[in-house]
């Protein structure tokens, strides 16, 4: 699987040890990893387009599971307003993306694939794993 | 009870009463016999005294007549007689019998008077005082014995006189005459009678009152006699009363029914229990009868129960047995038998596992017999063996019997032969779960065998693979050869497919040309892959279908793998079919795996969707104004309505970050829709404040275009009448709107009827023309923000927002300024010419409910 685009791949490392959260960052990432193996055969916007979208609807998805854990657990309120701004970051970043690609903008794979693949990795193995920590040491870390 | 004691007691009383009565009557009677006897006594002894009386007057007489006798005659034989008469009377000679004739008969008779050794040798003295004559009657007696004692030594003296005068001397026999005739003689003779006359009157007088005496008492014991048979009377009808009442019927009545009953017949003949004394005889024998009559029509209906229940045993089509507590058969039925083989004698006193068909574990028979004690009942299916040693099943119900003292009895054991049943029910099943055709399970089957293979793989970690085969060229084959040749083909397919795979894996039809292959003990992708690409090797093999009939098809093949397509046995089956159709899309006679992460993608996208539909329905959703103002006069002329998603967890959301979501979507429309509707309702809000503020609001293209775009607004507009349409302004995206700008056109112009106004935002980017400008009505540009926010640096940008001032003013239409992020930006449009401004330097957008306030609040700087 060999891949011009260098991006975040699967592993066992990412994860953080709430199934349901796991699971969310596996799809995540396997978005990317494949949009960038899809690229490398062929460049087409609409898959950039389709990854910005999906991604955008996971984010959705995805930021709301782990804020409601956050809160419903009564995260430590320093580092849940971190997470959440990281969130926010990628949030407005993925719109900004979106934006451009629907104003029919050029933007480019190679930064894109890397910047999510960097935030994904960075987010998931810091602040994540953080969270599934804190999510692991309370009661009821998996509601 | 007590009443009929009582009687029972009196009645007693009176039969001794009555016995005593007849014992007082029979003493009486005897008393009054005796006293009859009395008289008869007493008459019998007048009559002896008489007699004796007489004798002696006659014997007086007697001798007078015997002495005169003698005296003429001189015979010695009157004075034998003579002398006799006297022996006889001083009881010096026997008396003859019936001594009480005159002696002269017995003379007369010429007979010897008394034969000797006869008779009694007595005085008649003696006689008199036995005979109970009384002292004074005694000395009376004597008294004329004196006299007649004198009155014989006189005769004796005439007889003397007679003896010794042999020469028949005549004077002397006429002195000796003269002695016994002369008058002497006479008063002699009549001296003794006067005594013996005074004895007879006084003995009459005595022997007459014994006589009375008895007769008196006599009559006192005949009506002593007759009052006790009255009172024994009356007693008998007192005692007959009470003994009527005691029997509550005559005798005969008692005794009828008796027999009756004797009979077996408990109907009563006579009498009812309504009218006759319920404490008596015949009222208890008719409530005995009753009874009786219940107790016999009870016994009926037993015996008729015990009739119907015998025929049940011994009809009944379902084996019955009855068990002791140790299992020992104690009967059975003849169904039974025929059902088991065994006859009446082999099967009673031998154990009931003599059936056992050691095909059930022990624990299997111990719960049963847990259940029956437990339950006191159980019922099941269960394999027997008959005589003959064959096996059979048989639906068995086993019930405990207990008495009344709830001790156990036997066990009911009632058994049906449902070999034929389970036959019929394994055809069933097979017909139920097999395609008729190919003999393949079907999909209610291939359902179950998937289920139950799921649960073995999430416990034994290995992997399934469901794979949904269709055939590619099928059809051709059933138009070309025919149906017949069709279903052949079919049937060589599922013998082939059945070639390809191991024992555990399974081969379905679910119809048509359609398989479903279950390969169970995944080790690999690769592993499955190989069993799949032998099956599209097979299918691609040419079919000979007899004759010359050669079909040449392929197969299609979609697969997914559990647990790594982790979900439910009908989704598994449904991603097959997806990636079936893949395959074929793919161009057919291939595999395609099924797209496990699409599918979730998928699945997220329509999870935010109704997610955000949710927003929608739960009033999530909230607009933002931004103030537009006249540079000027400072003045607030409007405000941009921005839709914000206030999210209950993660806070406000902006437009940008879920819009482009539902951008080709109906909620897309829905909430444009709400837009629309709650700018309308802001305006009437304020309005009733006295602010006055037009909003534009920014709808899709696509919303534009929606069919029911022009009747929604027109409705909303009507919803708000007090709203004037010219204050509601829809701004469109220049990008969007200049793509199909003849059809964008169009209806603006027919939204414009209603009054409102256009606007077309982010002017700028889209490579206006003024050709295409021409062509769109609108009456607001909206110069985009970065050329106005680098304006004041970037000559080109500030030659862009010109421009646009330029060609806003050469169409008659307003041009306002976004992104107007200083006063010094603010200055420069004024100066271009661009009257209207909306930026960070005014004011970012705000909640609704804080327009009021700002607007009294904002005033314009002066410099």
């Amino acid at each position: 699987m060999l891949s011009k685009y260098q991006t975040l791949v699967w592993a066992d490392e990412l994860l953080i040890g709430v199934p349901e959260i796991d699971e969310q960052h596996h799809l995540l990432v396997n978005m990317l990893s494949e949009t960038a193996q899809s690229l490398s055969v062929e460049f087409r916007p609409t898959q950039l387009a389709d990854l910005v979208h999906d991604l955008m609807s996971y984010a959705l998805y995805h930021f709301e599971t782990e804020e409601a854990l956050m809160m419903k657990n009564h995260y430590d309120p320093e580092l849940q307003a971190k997470h959440i701004q990281e969130h926010r970051m990628f949030a407005g970043k993925i719109a900004d993306a979106q934006k451009a690609i629907s104003k029919g903008k050029n933007i480019s794979p190679y930064e894109l694939l890397r910047f999510l693949g960097d935030w994904l990795q960075n987010h998931i193995q810091q602040t994540d794993k953080q969270l599934g920590e804190f999510l692991a040491a309370t009661s009821q870390p998996n509601p | 009870m007590n009443k009929f004691d009582v009687n029972r007691l009196s009645f007693t009383t009176y039969l001794v009463l009555c016995a005593v009565l007849l014992l007082s009557m029979s003493a009486t009677f005897v008393c009054y016999v005796w006293s009859e006897k009395q008289i008869d006594a007493a008459n019998l002894q007048r009559y002896s005294t008489r007699l004796l009386i007489d004798e002696l007057r006659q014997s007086s007489d007697d001798l007078t007549r015997m002495v005169r006798s003698y005296v003429v005659t001189a015979d010695p034989d009157y004075l034998k007689y003579f002398q006799d008469i006297l022996a006889i009377r001083d009881g010096k000679k026997v008396r003859p019998r019936d001594y009480d004739a005159i002696y002269w008969d017995f003379i007369t008779g010429g007979q010897q008077p008394t034969p000797p050794g006869e008779g009694v040798l007595i005085a008649l003295l003696d006689m008199m005082q036995q005979t109970g004559f009384t002292e004074q009657e005694i000395s009376k007696l004597k008294e004329a014995k004196k006299l007649s004692d004198a009155l014989t030594s006189t005769e004796f003296k005439a007889m003397r006189l007679i003896a010794t005068n042999q020469n028949k001397d005549l004077a002397t026999a006429e002195e000796a005459r003269m002695l016994v005739f002369d008058d002497n003689y006479h008063r002699q003779k009549a001296a003794i009678m006067r005594p013996i006359n005074d004895v007879i009157q006084m003995t009459n007088a005595r022997t007459q009152q014994a006589v009375e005496s008895a007769e008196l008492r006599a009559l006192h014991f005949r009506y002593m006699l007759v009052g006790l048979g009255l009172l024994l009377l009356i007693i008998l009808a007192y005692t007959d009363r009470l003994f009527r009442r005691i029997l509550g019927g005559s005798l005969q009545q008692i005794y009828q029914q008796i027999i009756h009953l004797g009979t077996g017949n408990y109907v009563p003949v006579i009498g009812n229990a309504d009218n006759t004394p319920q404490k008596s005889v015949m009222g208890y024998l008719l409530e005995t009868l009753r009874l009786l009559q219940n107790l016999e029509e009870a016994r009926q209906r037993n015996e008729q129960s015990l009739r119907l229940a015998a025929k049940v045993f011994s009809d009944a089509q379902e084996g019955i047995f009855f068990a002791d507590h140790e299992g020992i058969i104690i009967d059975a039925n003849q169904a039974f038998l025929d059902m088991t083989g065994f006859s009446q004698e082999e099967v009673v006193g031998r154990q009931s596992t003599i059936f056992d068909s050691d095909l059930h574990d022990p624990a299997f028979i111990a719960n049963m017999w847990d259940a029956i004690k437990r339950d006191s009942y159980w019922r099941g299916e269960i394999w027997s063996r008959k005589k003959n040693g064959e096996i059979f099943p048989e639906l068995l119900s086993m019930t405990p019997v207990y008495d009344n003292d709830e001790n156990l009895l036997c066990y009911l054991g009632m058994l049906t032969d449902i070999t034929e049943l389970k036959q019929h029910q394994q055809q069933m099943e097979h017909i139920a779960f097999h395609d008729p055709l190919t003999h393949l399970p079907n999909r209610q089957l291939l359902s179950d065998r998937l289920q139950r293979g799921l649960a073995r793989a999430e416990r034994t970690r290995e992997s399934i693979a469901v794979a949904c085969l269709d055939l590619d060229g099928f059809k051709e084959v059933n138009d070309n050869f025919g149906h017949g040749i069709g279903d052949a083909l079919l049937i060589e397919v599922a013998n082939r497919l059945l070639r390809c795979i191991r024992t555990g894996d399974t081969v379905a039809r679910m119809g048509g040309d359609e398989f479903v292959i279950l390969l169970c003990e995944i080790t690999s992708q690769q592993h499955c892959e190989t069993t799949l690409q032998r099956i599209l090797i097979e299918m691609a093999t040419p079919f000979s279908l007899g004759g010359d009939n050669i079909a040449t098809i392929s197969g299609s093949i979609g697969y997914t793998l559990f647990p790594e397509d982790n979900t439910d046995a009908d989704t598994l089956l449904r991603h097959a079919d997806q990636a079936m159709y893949a395959a074929k899309q793919a161009g057919k006679n291939r595999f395609r795996l099924f797209d496990v992460m699409g599918e979730k993608r998928c699945y997220a996208n329509t999870a935010v969707i109704s997610r955000i539909e949710t927003a929608l329905k739960n009033q999530e959703l909230q607009l933002y104004i931004q103030p537009k103002i006249d540079l000027r006069n400072g003045k607030v002329v409007g405000g941009e309505a921005l839709i914000r998603w206030a999210h209950p967890v993660r806070g406000i959301i902006p437009p940008d970050e879920f819009l482009p979501l539902v951008e080709h979507h109906p909620l897309g429309i829905a909430i444009g829709e709400w837009v629309i509707g709650e700018a309308l309702r802001l305006m009437r809000l304020w309005s009733t404040q006295g602010i006055i503020l037009p909003l534009s609001v920014n709808i899709s293209i696509d919303h534009l275009k929606h069919d029911n775009f022009y009747a929604r607004l027109a409705a909303l507009l009507q919803e708000f009448p007090d709203i004037p349409p010219q204050h509601l302004e829809i701004e469109l995206m220049e990008s969007a709107a200049l793509e199909d700008i003849h059809k964008t056109n169009a209806l603006i112009h027919h939204c414009k009827g209603l009054g409102l106004r256009f606007a077309l935002d982010d002017f700028g980017n889209g490579c206006s023309s003024l050709t295409y400008l021409k062509h769109l009505s609108v009456d607001t540009l909206k110069i985009d923000r970065p050329f106005v926010h680098d304006m004041l640096e970037n000559e080109d940008n500030q030659a862009i927002v010109r421009g646009a001032i330029s060609l806003a003013q050469a169409f008659c239409s307003q041009s306002v300024a976004k992104g107007v992020e200083s006063w010094q930006h603010a200055a420069l449009l004024s100066k271009l010419g661009c009257d209207i401004a909306q930026g960070h330097a005014i004011a970012a957008p705000m909640p609704a409910e804080a327009i009021p306030d700002w607007i009294k609040s904002f005033t314009m700087p002066t410099d």
